[in-house]
């Protein structure tokens, strides 16, 4: 079986890929959409798990409440990820590149960050929610050191619990301000 | 040499903080072990790694602890990186992005083409003492002038003593010429200094690896599993940096964009 931290590296890797081919003016509103969710589940996490018990305890969907909410997180960031990659929503207007390589390696650095943001969230509800989908058979445990690392790498492990709302709300205001300043 | 290897120690030993220092896989020296040589924490992978031609650099799963406190080479690698980043910043990514080429392209020329390069070198100095030293083109027997040309000690050891102190001596000259190359290039604006901060930074990690697995040849430098004491700093101050870094992108990415109201133009 495939590491998970292979998994998730190469899925990273593929949101770099795209990154770079939609350029910084678009890739940059895609970080407002994916700041506005982490903001969104370190705010109201608790009210969409709850939330995500009583559907479930209308539909019997599982009886491992884990794997519904990694499941509904999982419904969350692949709306969130559809809908700013869709269209051009958010897109900064300007000229662009500067320069050639200057550009690229803009262009890159904030491809990894969305990546970052979207795969490392996954990663961080996953290894919080116990991995349930081992439960079909999609991971095997224990986590390799790398991979433990790695886990202690993801956005909401990075940014200390008390920190989170300033930090994140500061950063999504930044953000809509810079995209209202254009 | 040993003044070289003297002071690394010394400064291994102070980065190093002893105690919290341990390498994960490393254990403490006791009695057994032999005092004054560096030694390697075993990860079942090393011996093939070891077996290998000495300074070869190699990169393996297995971490160096120096004698006496257990430091490992994971801050030093650290620290020029952080070195070599600061003179990135003031070079700029326009001259950076040539070096670490250069610099990656002389790493894997010396490591892995070191045989061709001694072979080509001593030739060269035996074409050089045939022709020049001892003028035996013009000489009545060249064949004699030929074989004691050709008898002549290699100028480049292909093995032995002196061979990390060759690749060493040609790295670093490699390095100075890539850094004096591309000197030429224009002055950096803010996001190129950044950015070839971020470059020089690997480079000053490659240049890492290649010195201390030389200087200290029993070093396996483990790219994916620093030391402790390294780790500790990487987990403090990396998703800081990181961040920061990526803030500061985003800012002159913005102001990069051109003047407010222009029309959306990408290339």
């Amino acid at each position: 079986m495939v590491p998970i931290e292979t998994y998730m590296l190469t899925l990273w890797l593929i949101f770099a890929i795209v990154g770079i081919a939609r350029r910084f003016p678009l890739e940059l509103g895609a970080t407002i959409g994916f700041v506005a969710m982490l903001f969104f589940f370190h705010l109201a996490g608790g009210l969409l798990q709850t939330v995500a018990t009583k559907v479930n305890s209308i539909l019997a969907f599982s009886t491992d409440l884990n794997l519904v909410y990694l499941v509904t997180y999982t419904s969350v960031i692949i709306a969130i990820v559809t809908m700013v990659y869709a269209g051009e929503t958010f897109v900064y207007a300007g000229t662009w590149p500067p320069s050639p390589l200057s550009g690229r390696a803009i262009d890159l650095v904030i491809a990894l960050f969305n990546g970052w943001l979207v795969v490392g969230t996954w990663w961080y509800y996953m290894d919080l929610f116990n991995y349930p989908q081992s439960l079909f058979g999609q991971y095997q445990a224990p986590l390799s050191n790398m991979a433990l690392r790695l886990v202690a790498l993801t956005p909401f492990a990075v940014i200390p619990a008390e920190h989170r709302t300033w930090i994140l709300g500061m950063a999504l205001l930044g953000l809509l301000f810079l995209k209202v300043r254009r | 040499m040993n003044t070289w290897i003297a002071g690394l120690l010394l400064a291994a030993s102070m980065v190093g903080r002893p105690g919290d220092a341990l390498p994960a896989q490393a254990k403490p020296l006791t009695g057994a072990a032999v005092p004054g040589a560096p030694t390697v924490a075993a990860a079942p992978v090393a011996t093939a790694a070891a077996a290998g031609l000495p300074g070869s650099g190699s990169i393996d799963l297995t971490v160096v602890t120096l004698p006496g406190d257990g430091s490992d080479l994971g801050m030093l690698l650290l620290l020029m990186a952080a070195i070599f980043a600061c003179i990135g910043f003031f070079r700029g990514s326009r001259r950076e992005v040539p070096a670490l080429f250069g610099t990656v392209v002389a790493y894997v020329v010396i490591t892995r083409g070191w045989h061709l390069i001694a072979r080509l070198v001593n030739l060269g100095w035996r074409l050089f003492n045939f022709v020049v030293l001892r003028r035996g083109v013009l000489a009545d027997n060249p064949g004699q002038a030929w074989t004691e040309a050709a008898s002549q000690s290699a100028l480049v050891p292909a093995a032995g003593n002196g061979l990390r102190l060759a690749q060493m001596l040609l790295f670093a000259l490699t390095l100075v010429a890539v850094y004096a190359a591309t000197r030429r290039y224009a002055e950096p604006n803010m996001i190129e200094r950044l950015i070839g901060a971020v470059v020089a930074s690997a480079t000053g990690y490659i240049v890492g690896v290649f010195m201390l697995s030389r200087i200290i040849p029993a070093a396996q430098i483990n790219l994916f599993a620093p030391g402790e004491a390294a780790l500790h700093w990487i987990q403090m101050l990396g998703p800081m940096a990181g961040l920061v870094l990526v803030a500061a992108v985003i800012v002159l990415g913005w102001r990069a964009l051109g003047p407010k109201g222009f029309a959306k133009r990408y290339g």
